[in-house]
């Protein structure tokens, strides 16, 4: 999730709040949910890199046995 | 000159670095499953938004099943991000289970916004757990 959709959500939950669709409690409840959704996110981008990285490091072992 | 630019990329990288890659946690069927069951059941719970009671009793539920998910990762060696993701839905799910076991009313967008908040999570978690090297 990228600033601008995290944005979007605390805009979302405030109009919710403001009409009156959801209470204070509930409003509180939503926001402390966006930031643990951000922290998820930071993990998954992490682990992606990761990911990216174990395919690069067993392309390239590939290529050095196929040239050896 | 193949050799060359591997020998230069391995060098360019920290030593930890490659070492936590190559030596990853591979994908793993059952993680992949209970995540995957998370995310369905949270999405079967938010249909329910207008039952208060079924709805209470399908988010203990998700917690009991993240709960699970959690113990799962905990012990794979090398699953450190699982296992902080897990974490974290834990705790998502642990907050919404005891908001809604103690809120007298619950209004149905909230049920289905924090319902939401839930999906998104797991499949987050699953789209990166679904990469992992096989």
């Amino acid at each position: 999730m990228n600033p601008q959709e995290l944005q979007a959500l605390v805009n979302q939950y405030k109009a919710m709040a403001d009409s009156g669709q959801i209470s204070k409690e509930e409003h509180i409840q939503l926001l402390s949910g966006i930031n643990i959704m951000e922290g998820i996110n930071d993990d998954a981008e992490g682990l992606a890199l990761k990911e990216q990285l174990n395919l690069i490091i067993n392309a390239a072992i590939t290529v050095a046995s196929l040239a050896a | 000159m193949k050799r060359i630019l591997i020998v230069l990329f391995a060098f360019s990288l920290s030593g930890c670095a490659l070492f936590d890659a190559y030596f990853m946690a591979k994908y793993d069927t059952t993680e992949y499953a209970l995540v995957n069951e998370i995310k369905t059941k949270a999405q079967v719970a938010e249909e329910n938004c207008g039952n208060h009671i079924l709805v209470v009793t399908q988010v203990n539920e998700l917690y009991i099943k993240s709960l699970e998910f959690k113990n799962f990762t905990t012990h794979i060696p090398r699953n450190k991000d699982a296992d902080n993701m897990s974490t974290k839905l834990l705790t998502l799910t642990k907050d919404t289970r005891d908001y809604f076991n103690k809120a007298e009313k619950i209004s149905p967008i909230f049920c289905k916004t924090k319902l939401q908040q839930v999906v998104k999570s797991a499949d987050t978690i699953q789209h990166v757990l679904g990469s992992k090297p096989r």
